[in-house]
């Protein structure tokens, strides 16, 4: 941040300063007031708000500023807990945070369970009165103007397994639950159309379901330094021969029966970096990946092999064989998959390769290695994911942007792609204000990366939660976690039907007692013969 | 009518190799006051009988058939909660072996206590004022600090006696002792047989003594049974029995005791073994032994017979019938004169020569395990041994001999003193040289079921030492020596393939012997060697070691608590006591005129058969002290009759009397 | 006595000091600490200069076991190994690589791991002490013949089968307790009836095959003869001579296990979502946090220790042959 914000660099050589000049006298460990040092960027406007002055166009400060990190902090807290000994007791700010919120952190074991209890000091905010189109048709708007938070008191416990977990929210005990794999198929129905809905059992018991797809993306990264897949190199033959076995290999990997198997069809197949709902995705056929789909009656239609073999011949891999040595062709992906869980994806992957006739090595490591080998620019191919900080499509596009190099930089570019053209476009693009104009830089970036494919992008997972419908005023929501102080509960609805789900059923312990006596039954029967035993045997 | 009877008693074991006919048919009376004992060798069925009478047979057993009438009831028709109010009240069993019949985590009172609880009235502290009677009546010392003893704080002779005082608690009518004193030393069973002797005369209870021990027979019963494979063969009088055993087998095993008339000459012995209980017998079973018998044997189960008033004997040569038959051939038994070679002493070189031989353990303390004392377990011990030679080692158990025998052959290392083999000191000799000579030197140890390898073939046993100590057969092949060796021992070639658990004790302490000799030895320590085995099988092997001695010129350590063995096989004697040679001298010397005080009770304690020797039994008081704390000056002086003043201060000096003996006592100097 | 306990304590420490270097070196054999300071950091936005401020305030920017650059003892002590592992000496566990008080985070996660192995301990004991007593009474007959089989049926069962099917049972069918969770005080008890329950039965099946047959050699020994010969009811036999015998060996495989109660399980905490022990060594070698690993193996070896030092003095109590010095 203190590229952004005016003085913080001054600021924060001013405080270690300060610091060292506190530890030459042996109080190391004092309480800095920070408020008697200036920070430029930083002016107080009144008791409630201050102004920050940053450096340049930056818009996505803003997301920044909501992130927890942001939070202000009363400096009386931040005194409080800087006293001798409060560390050594386990009393610190991240543990008992003070705050302005709805709600307080009133138990705070992330063993256990975790509780937060209404603010009596929250300053008050109303529900809201409008919203997106469709939430009045929802009910989303009933409450509009109630003074929130509605719910009292909200526990968060920790369930390890997922069997109990999903049992007790079937029980009514939890009122939201994630979808399993195990229990999906008794959760979800999807229709022909690809449209999911509760199964009717769940429906019975009231359940519903929220789906919404994820700011994240998942993808196979061709690691850009790799002689084979890269992009890289000096001949630029060899950079489009690289390039068409790239895209040949985007075409061969299904991500559309990847999903089905093994995500249950919680995704949609990515046609490039950035995921529905951020600036810059289009939707339709104007938005697909012009190298791997085609648009066919309205809807995107991978292309055909042939076409990614043909892509291979022109590669100069014929029979993928290498033309010229006749070597034939080997790749590699890194991955910490290694259990006998993870062996059905892996076959999966290959399988992939295979389509086209090429043999694909899987190396497994443990996360370390992994990590290093990506850091080191080491690796050949590899599984890779990215979840949006803040919903602006910088945040996604960064993600080639050649000074982000993993490799070089230690930077968040983990294929290390690097185009001069798409650098200067992102430039360009990252500070810009979203509009008509943005977007087409955009349209050109996205027009490159799908050329380059230094990813096979692979899809935007879908988050699908199941609530019970005693709760209300639910709308997901990837990047905002702020919802719980809408929600509502009808407690007495839950209560009811919590009693009417679960009664007990005591007749088992009836048959406990009567198996029990019938165990101690021959015993006695035996004991009593035995006791009456003569000497002779007859 | 009799206290005790038992009517046609049968009971049957079942196991791997089918019904084992344990007890077949026995019938007997005990009256009240009177002692009747029951004798026979291991496996003949006399502790099942007793077992029996009292129902506490091993789950796999089962009485089958039959009556005791106890006091008129017979208790077979008992249910099992009314046999409980029989068992310790109206009749109450001591067993053998005293150090496991105790419960080891309850005190003396608890299990005294238990008994009064179970069968009297008396609760509390009147309960424990009884249990402190019994204890002073069955001579416990320091009774009252004793009650709350726990059995390990105890020696065996206590802990036999506190036995004793858990059958009388309640009272009983009649006792069963189980080879009451097998597992005790010579002076503490002469303590718990006079004890048992005296209990049953003052109180008038009726006794069934079960023993394999002429001795104990001899000195405590009134009438004697005499058991074989399942069977009783004889009832008598004792008076009867031992002026006249009738039986073949009761003859035989009055012939197989080793007794000074027949030292040079071997003992007598009964061909064969006891049959297996599981056989379904037609005719007498002692006919495959016995050397009287005849066909009608083999057919014909003998029947009853009176061979004198109150003497009956189960034999075909008592049948009134056939009368003319029972010739002098009954009575005889071989007396050889033999030449009494004990007063040569040793010529030439000794093979072994001991002297001062001392071995000390550390007893350890402290949080550092400091070295804080010494058990004495050999206090400077001498001894010599020339070849063809046996110098018997007696005395008690804790008395240090067998650490002595290990010591000699430097099994241990001793703390200090010399052992001279042949001339060479052994005790400063590296391992690898002292390995060498380990074939000069072998050793047979007491327990002929432990100390074979139960995985090994009985050939590859007495293989192993060959190889071990490099001992090439010469003309022979190894195979051939090792069927040699068998065959030296009275074991056939064929048994080389088999294992060690297919033989009988007896068998197998020949093999052990086989063994020691396979690798042509010339000492040859034996620590008790017979100990184990029943006395028709101790003659076998006393036999075939005298036999040995003859033919291969072999020197003999021979350690032992059995007189009667030394008397029978030693030339010299040295007698222990407390990790120190007491006295020391020639067989005859020793045996027939002990001069310390401790030899001579050791003598007088083997319970003798009647008329042997009129010698009357001194009891010794109290026990052997541990030789961690032995007692000042002479360690015998507490437990000493003659006593005397200087004795609780000095360990007296050795005096030699004549050439051959020597005797550390201050009534001698 | 307090000679002997002195002296096995004083044997604890060069064996601890082994398990720390074992621990040590195989942890740091597989982790370094750069990659602990990634995987505390996260995967995004990570500096170098973010992971050296890391491993610098945690004290892994020194050298693993021998500081060259150091003076003197300094090449010994100024290093991961001697600052991190010391100190587990005298029960400093340190703080966790998230900053968390590791003696803290043990003390209240103690509680609900003891609220459950005990209770399993106490009555497993009694039960399968009682279970095997009563086939031993009722040795060669049917009842011990089917006794037997079902301990060998019980112990056969995965526990995950007895926990996944008896929360299916009893509460998903039956309603009859929770299915998982915790809470202190008395209230407790509903939630720990189901896992105290299906722990026990796992577990009874080895321990009563193992007591039956320690008390079927007991019951063959001279001293039972002795007691029946008293006229004593079987009954009595068992329970007054056979079971205190039956003590010694049974002390042995039990006793070593008291002090290791606290260490928790992690299947059945897992399950009933009970926020105890048995997780944590875990959860710590997943997410390469070796202060909490080292303490975690440090106490458990300790706790063994003890253990093994209460089986010897525990013999004291019932047997009375064994002094210890």
């Amino acid at each position: 941040m203190s590229e952004y914000i005016v003085g913080l660099k001054d600021f924060a050589a001013a405080l270690k300063a300060e610091d060292h000049a506190l530890a030459a006298v042996g109080k190391g460990k004092a309480w800095l007031d920070l408020s008697k040092t200036p920070l430029a960027g930083v002016e107080l406007i009144d008791r409630y708000r201050y102004r920050i002055r940053i450096k340049g166009r930056y818009p996505q400060f803003a997301y920044w500023l909501a992130m927890n990190f942001f939070a202000p902090v009363p400096i009386e807290a931040d005194r409080f807990f800087a006293q001798p000994g409060m560390v050594e007791k386990n009393l610190t700010l991240d543990w008992y945070p003070v705050g302005t919120g709805p709600y307080m952190l009133t138990e705070n074991n992330p063993n256990a369970r975790m509780v937060l209890e209404r603010n009596p000091n929250f300053r008050g905010e109303a529900y809201p009165g409008e919203g997106e189109e469709g939430d009045r048709a929802a009910g989303l708007l009933t409450d509009a103007g109630g003074r929130i938070p509605f719910i009292d008191k909200v526990v968060f416990s920790r369930e390890r397994e997922g069997i109990p977990y999903w049992n007790k929210f079937l029980q009514g005990y939890y009122d939201f639950s994630g979808i399993s794999s195990d229990s999906f198929d008794q959760a979800v129905r999807i229709s022909v159309e690809g449209e999911a809905s509760v199964s009717p059992e769940m429906k019975a018991k009231g359940i519903k379901l929220e789906s919404s797809v994820g700011t994240a993306t998942r993808y196979f990264a061709f690691n850009w330094l790799d002689p084979i897949v890269g992009g890289g190199q000096a001949d630029p033959a060899e950079r489009v021969r690289a390039r068409k076995l790239r895209q040949a290999i985007s075409i061969a990997i299904d991500w559309e029966e990847f999903i089905s198997i093994f995500a249950n069809g919680r995704g949609i197949p990515g046609q490039g970096p950035i995921p529905p709902g951020i600036f810059g995705f289009k939707s339709g056929g104007e938005g697909i990946n012009p190298v791997v789909y085609d648009w066919i009656d309205g809807a995107p239609r991978r292309k055909t092999l042939e076409r990614a073999k043909g892509l291979l011949s022109e590669a100069g891999y014929p029979n993928v064989r290498d033309a010229k040595s006749g070597q034939p062709l080997v790749l590699y992906l890194d991955t910490t998959d290694r259990g006998p869980g993870d062996k059905p994806r892996l076959d999966w992957y290959r399988k992939q390769f295979a389509k086209l006739s090429i043999q694909l090595e899987v190396r497994g490591t443990d996360y370390n290695r992994f990590q290093e080998k990506v850091r080191k620019g080491a690796a050949q191919i590899f599984v890779w994911g990215w979840n949006a900080d803040y919903p602006d499509p910088e945040n996604f596009l960064f993600l080639f942007h050649a000074p982000q190099s993993r490799a070089r930089f230690q930077g968040e570019n983990a294929a290390n792609y690097s185009n001069p053209e798409y650098d200067r476009l992102f430039e360009q693009v990252k500070h810009m204000e979203n509009g008509p104009a943005r977007q087409a830089l955009i349209d050109r970036m996205l027009a490159i990366l799908r050329e380059d494919a230094p990813w096979s992008f692979g899809f935007h997972p879908k988050d699908y939660s199941l609530h019970h419908d005693w709760v209300s005023n639910l709308k997901p929501n990837n990047m905002a976690r702020n919802g719980l102080k809408y929600q509502k509960i009808d407690a007495a609805r839950r209560e009811k039907l919590r009693a009417e789900w679960n009664r007990p059923v005591l007749w088992p312990i009836g048959l406990l007692v009567a198996a029990l006596a019938a165990g101690v039954m021959p015993a006695v029967l035996s004991w009593r013969r035995r006791e009456r035993t003569l000497g002779r045997s007859q | 009518m009799s206290l005790l009877s038992v009517e046609s008693l049968r009971t049957s074991l079942t196991s791997a190799s089918g019904i084992v006919r344990a007890v077949d048919g026995v019938s007997f009376q005990v009256d009240a006051g009177e002692t009747f004992a029951l004798l026979g060798e291991s496996g003949c069925g006399k502790s099942m009988t007793a077992l029996s009478l009292m129902r506490l047979l091993p789950d796999a057993g089962s009485i089958v058939g039959g009556r005791v009438l106890l006091g008129g009831r017979d208790l077979m028709a008992l249910s099992e909660s009314d046999m409980r109010d029989v068992r310790g009240r109206e009749m109450a069993m001591i067993f053998q072996e005293p150090a496991t019949s105790l419960n080891p985590v309850l005190t003396v009172s608890q299990q005294i206590v238990e008994v009064l609880e179970r069968h009297t009235a008396l609760r509390g502290v009147a309960a424990r004022r009884r249990a402190l009677e019994l204890v002073e009546a069955v001579g416990l010392p320091d009774p009252a600090q004793r009650l709350d003893a726990y059995p390990f704080q105890l020696s065996g002779g206590m802990k036999q006696r506190v036995m004793v005082a858990i059958a009388l608690a309640g009272n009983p009518g009649l006792l069963i002792a189980d080879e009451p004193t097998t597992a005790l030393d010579v002076t503490i069973q002469a303590q718990v047989l006079e004890l048992l002797g005296r209990l049953q005369r003052e109180r008038g209870m009726g006794m069934l003594l079960i023993t394999h021990d002429l001795g104990i027979v001899s000195q405590l019963a009134h009438r004697v049974g005499v058991m074989y494979a399942g069977e009783l063969v004889e009832v008598a009088a004792r008076q009867a029995f031992f002026t006249s055993p009738c039986h073949p087998y009761s003859r035989k095993l009055f012939a197989a005791l080793p007794r000074p008339e027949r030292r040079g000459g071997d003992l007598e012995t009964i061909p064969g073994s006891v049959p297996p209980l599981t056989t379904a017998f037609t005719g007498c079973r002692f006919a495959d032994r016995c050397q009287s018998a005849w066909a009608r044997c083999a057919d014909e189960k003998p029947a009853w017979h009176s061979a004198s008033d109150g003497h009956v004997v189960r034999c075909h040569l008592y049948d009134p019938a056939l009368a003319a038959r029972q010739g002098g051939t009954a009575a005889s038994s071989e007396r050889r004169n033999c030449e009494d070679d004990e007063a040569s002493p040793a010529a030439g070189v000794p093979l072994l020569a001991v002297s001062g031989l001392k071995l000390h353990f550390p007893m350890r303390k402290g949080v550092f395990r400091r070295i804080a004392g010494q058990v004495k377990a050999v206090d400077g011990v001498s001894l010599t041994l020339t070849s063809g030679r046996t110098l018997a080692l007696v005395g008690e158990s804790g008395c240090g001999k067998t650490t002595v025998g290990k010591a000699v052959l430097q099994l241990l290392r001793p703390t200090g003193g010399s052992v001279r083999f042949d001339g060479e000191e052994l005790t400063v000799l590296p391992p690898d040289r002292l390995r060498k000579l380990r074939a000069d030197m072998q050793i047979v140890f007491q327990d002929p079921y432990g100390s074979l390898d139960p995985r090994m073939r009985v050939g590859d046993i007495i293989e192993e030492g060959m190889t071990a100590l490099g001992r090439t057969a010469g003309t022979m092949s190894r195979d051939e020596r090792i069927d040699a060796l068998l065959a030296r021992v009275g074991l056939s070639a064929v048994m080389r393939g088999r294992y060690p658990h297919e033989f009988s004790g007896g068998q197998r302490q020949r093999i052990a012997i086989a063994r020691a000799l396979a690798v042509e030895p010339r000492l040859l320590v034996c620590d008790e060697p017979t100990s184990a085995l029943d006395v028709s099988v101790q003659a076998q092997i006393l036999n075939l070691l005298k036999e040995l001695q003859t033919s291969l010129g072999l020197a003999y350590l021979f350690i032992t608590h059995n007189i009667a063995v030394v008397e029978h096989l030693a030339h010299e004697v040295a007698v222990m006591y407390l990790g120190r040679i007491v006295e020391q001298g020639t067989v005859g010397e020793i045996l027939r005129e002990p001069k310390h005080p401790y030899t001579e009770a050791l003598l007088s304690a083997v319970p003798r058969i009647e008329g042997e020797d009129g010698r009357p039994v001194i009891v010794l008081k109290g026990d052997i002290p541990s030789p961690a704390n032995p007692p000042a000056g002479c360690h015998f002086h507490p437990r000493c009759p003659r006593a005397m003043q200087e004795c609780a201060t000095l360990y007296p000096s050795e005096t030699r009397i004549g050439a051959t003996r020597r005797v550390c006592c201050h009534l001698f100097k | 006595m307090i000679a002997y306990i002195i002296r096995r304590l004083l044997y604890a420490i060069p064996i601890l000091v082994g398990v720390n270097l074992l621990t040590f070196a195989l942890f740091f054999v597989v982790n370094t600490p750069d990659d602990m300071a990634r995987m505390q950091l996260g995967i995004k936005r990570v500096t170098p200069e973010a992971i050296q401020k890391w491993k610098v305030e945690r004290g892994y920017d020194k050298p693993l076991v021998y500081n060259t650059g150091a003076e003197g003892v300094g090449k010994i002590t100024r290093t991961i190994f001697y600052e991190k592992s010391v100190k587990l000496f005298v029960l400093d566990f340190g703080r966790a690589d998230d900053g968390r008080d590791i003696g803290h985070e043990i003390r209240t996660r103690m509680g609900p791991s003891l609220a459950i192995a005990v209770p399993v301990f106490l009555l497993g004991l009694f039960v399968t002490v009682t279970f095997a007593l009563l086939l031993a009474f009722f040795r060669a007959t049917y009842l011990d013949f089917w006794g037997v089989v079902a301990c060998v049926a019980l112990m056969s069962i995965s526990s995950l089968f007895y926990i996944i099917g008896g929360q299916y049972l009893v509460s998903k069918v039956w309603h009859l307790v929770p299915i998982s969770g915790y809470a202190g005080g008395l209230d407790a008890a509903r939630f720990l009836i189901l896992p105290v329950m299906i722990s026990m039965v796992a577990g009874i099946g080895s321990s009563t095959r193992w007591y039956r047959t320690i008390f079927l050699e007991e019951i063959g020994k001279d001293y039972v003869r002795t007691a029946r010969a008293k006229g004593l009811s079987e009954l009595a036999v068992l329970f007054h001579h056979v079971l205190k015998n039956a003590m010694i060996p049974i002390l042995t495989g039990v006793v070593v296990v008291i002090p290791l109660l606290f260490m928790g399980s992690l299947l059945v905490e897992s399950f009933f979502g009970i926020p105890g022990l048995g997780s944590y060594t875990i959860d710590a070698i997943n997410a390469q946090d070796f202060a909490v690993v080292r303490s975690m193996v440090f106490i458990g070896s300790v706790l063994y220790i003890i253990g093994l030092l209460l089986t010897d003095l525990s013999y004291t109590l019932v047997d009375p042959r064994v002094r210890l010095q």
